[in-house]
């Protein structure tokens, strides 16, 4: 899948996702029987099109009314030459790939510093815990580490969260039995899932794959 | 060109009346006989009883081929199964008079049912193990992937204002959906234990003012 990463003014970074049919389009610039013929090929081809025939007809009508839409997306706070780039090209279509890339990035993320679009490199599993540290590297995605060690930090407190609760229920009968023993044994394993983010791997992993790796014996 | 006929009982052929024959047309000298006199009023009474007459008393048996004529003079119609004059056509509704949503009359065209205020602007049904991902959608473009379980839904056609209501449904249980209202609709998704952000699939309708 293509991607564009979108380094914002604080550093983060934002990625526009599944753009398939807006690239389409602003490259194909077609007249609405080219486009009923466009979408049953594609639909024919099995293509990802995350759009509805009717959905496609609404863009239609909605551009017939170009100024109208570049006035409405000026009033929500779009500068006026993206608007009207987005919109012209919708409507009229006949970029290349590159232009058409270039114009969704603006229009899906303008107030980003720069961005680029790449192939989508890196696994969902990891993204999903580690995107908070996404930074653009040259035109490549990569990480901010530290920002990558509080995400992972963030990450085991979400596992152990739920480990909590039956320890210290434990615990308490322990207590109220005069079972100190047992009750130390379970003081042990919670001060091991309170320690769980000082694990010091953290600290000295040097990637995110090492990262991802870290996971201590008391969240097993 | 009307073939004449000989002893038919139909004076009619492809809707051109034609005299019987033999004896017609008379020439000078010819003796009136009964079978001539009979058989050609017979087919001029069959002729005009088959005619339209203008007084109504005729009854229509067949579909009338108009070969790109018009009725002109017509009755406005008043009650079901009239004809109605050109001028009571109702002008379909535009997208103003959706928008608007006053009219009791205009008819709503499919093209046209989409602008108003009852229709949903904006649907999508996405996923979301980490990036997310557009399954089906209307009026949207891309989505933006702010963050964990954080997705903007670009619309190629923006609401008017930020203040119109988004809904929003996790496809998953345990989650629920924080819907954040702008003129591109926004949703974070999260774990309803811990309400911490959460990637996972969405779906959201947004209604208003495009």
């Amino acid at each position: 899948m293509m991607i564009i990463a979108h380094e914002m003014p604080d550093g983060s970074v934002k990625r526009t996702t599944s753009f398939e049919p807006t690239l389409a389009w602003l490259q194909a610039g077609r007249t609405p029987a080219e486009v009923e013929a466009f979408i049953a090929g594609q639909l024919a081809i099995g293509a990802p099109l995350g759009v509805k025939r009717s959905a496609i007809l609404l863009l239609i009508e909605s551009m017939q009314d170009t100024e109208g839409e570049i006035e409405r997306r000026v009033a929500r706070g779009q500068p006026r030459e993206i608007a009207e780039a987005f919109v012209y090209a919708w409507r009229d279509g006949g970029k290349t790939q590159a232009e058409a890339l270039d114009l969704i990035a603006k229009d899906g993320c303008w107030t980003a510093v720069r961005s680029v679009a790449m192939e989508n490199t890196i696994p969902d599993a990891i993204a999903t815990h580690y995107r908070s540290a996404f930074k653009l590297s040259g035109n490549a995605l990569g990480w901010d580490i530290a920002k990558a060690r509080e995400a992972h930090r963030a990450r085991l407190r979400e596992l152990r969260r739920p480990k909590f609760e039956p320890l210290e229920r434990a615990q308490r009968t322990a207590l109220a039995t005069g079972n100190t023993a047992e009750a130390q044994r379970l003081e042990t394993q919670l001060q091991a899932l309170r320690d769980v983010t000082a694990d010091p791997r953290i600290a000295t992993a040097a990637t995110v794959e090492e990262l991802v790796s870290v996971i201590p014996d008391a969240l097993k | 060109m009307i073939a004449e006929r000989e002893g038919s009982s139909t004076p009619y052929s492809s809707g051109t009346f034609s005299l019987f024959t033999p004896g017609n047309p008379t020439i000078t000298g010819t003796t009136i006989s009964t079978s001539w006199s009979n058989n050609t009023l017979s087919d001029i009474a069959t002729g005009l009883s088959t005619c339209v007459l203008k007084d109504g008393t005729q009854t229509i048996t067949a579909n009338i081929p108009m070969s790109s004529f018009k009725f002109t003079g017509l009755a406005a119609g008043t009650t079901a199964g009239d004809s109605i004059r050109y001028e009571q056509l109702l002008p379909v509704a535009t997208q103003s008079d959706q928008e608007t949503g006053t009219s009791t009359t205009a008819p709503v065209t499919p093209g046209r049912q989409q602008y108003h205020q009852s229709a949903a602007k904006v649907w999508v049904n996405f996923t979301n193990s980490g990036t997310p991902t557009i399954v089906t959608s209307y009026n949207v473009t891309s989505l933006t992937d702010n963050a964990q379980g954080d997705t903007t839904i670009n619309q190629t056609v923006a609401f008017s204002a930020g203040t119109y209501p988004v809904v929003g449904s996790a496809n998953d249980a345990g989650s629920w959906v924080q819907t954040i209202p702008g003129t591109n609709a926004r949703v974070v998704t999260r774990l309803t234990a811990t309400n911490a952000a959460t990637d996972v699939p969405c779906s959201v309708v947004a209604f208003g003012d495009l």
